[in-house]
């Protein structure tokens, strides 16, 4: 019902009374695969498709995931006026995670920035090195917000790095986890200005017409 | 009299009387590729090794491994119960 005083007049757009809860399921993939929608009818790229040479990899158990973003904000001050506006660029996109399940190693390396791990018949090894600052992920993250329907939202991130450092808590009577795991999505000028760090996509048909 | 022993020779029959042999095992070989993003050694039934060099890397593997190939997996209790989830090999 509309209040008295206090409600704007003319077409207005109100917001849902849905709300989301927990964290999204994580996918990330080589940069170098393309995504599965590369675009979609609509011109958008989005959703990932694992194959032999770039396997799509699930994060498990993830805790405390925040997703943010870096701009950069100058105001347009005039002296004699004040501050007129913001000049602001995007930097980035990022993902903050802690994940639960550090195995096994071959999937684990892409968190930890760790060199191709070689695998044989009982052992997994992967080495501690030099950071390769030339690896990118898409990012694929979807969130069931509706069971019953099916009913989600999904982040994908066009061109990211696992970035910054990470901290194994190695404590008594806890599950290890890791810690410090950022995924921070860039401008990827391959894709068209509008997208260039990442596609939001909501499927719901029962709300949706 | 021919000499018997056992020679790995592919698919060729022909080769029998060249070389004056009686009994031929005839191995015959499956290509088989990497799923996994990782330098793969792993050894078949026959005691064959067979070295896969990253995703995508495809061999040629005794048909008698195959079997065991493609039923491995990486890593013990997956959390996420897709039966397609992990499988180490894929026929090529």
């Amino acid at each position: 019902m509309a209040i008295l005083t206090g409600t704007a007049v003319g077409n207005l757009v109100a917001a849902e009374e849905v709300y989301l809860e927990g964290s999204p399921y994580l996918f990330y993939q080589d940069y170098s695969a393309t995504p599965l929608y590369n675009p979609d009818s609509d011109g958008y790229y989005w959703d990932l498709s694992g194959t032999s040479v770039y396997p799509v990899y699930a994060l498990g158990c993830v805790q405390d995931v925040s997703l943010t973003e870096n701009i950069t904000m100058n105001d347009i001050r005039c002296d004699t006026i004040g501050v007129k506006g913001t000049i602001q660029k995007r930097n980035y996109v990022e993902f903050n995670i802690t994940i639960l399940t550090l195995l096994p190693v071959t999937q684990l390396r892409h968190a930890l920035k760790l060199s191709t791990p070689t695998t044989g018949t009982g052992k997994e090894l992967a080495g501690i090195g030099a950071v390769n600052n030339n690896q990118f992920y898409m990012v694929y993250a979807p969130t069931v917000y509706d069971q019953n329907t099916g009913d989600l939202l999904i982040f994908h991130l066009h061109k990211a790095q696992f970035v910054d450092a990470w901290t194994i808590n190695m404590n008594y009577g806890e599950p290890w986890k890791v810690s410090g795991l950022k995924l921070r999505a860039y401008a990827d000028e391959t894709k068209p200005a509008g997208q260039r760090f990442g596609v939001i996509v909501r499927h719901d048909p029962s709300a949706l017409p | 009299m021919a000499e018997s022993r056992r020679l790995y020779i592919p698919n060729d029959e022909t080769l029998a009387p060249v070389l004056g042999v009686e009994n031929i095992e005839q191995i015959s070989y499956t290509p088989i590729r990497c799923r996994i993003d990782a330098n793969v050694t792993v050894t078949g039934e026959t005691g064959n090794t067979y070295t896969f060099n990253g995703g995508g890397a495809v061999v040629e593997v005794a048909s008698a491994d195959v079997p065991k190939l493609l039923g491995m997996r990486l890593g013990g209790a997956l959390c996420c119960g897709d039966a397609t989830f992990n499988v180490m090999f894929e026929k090529a």
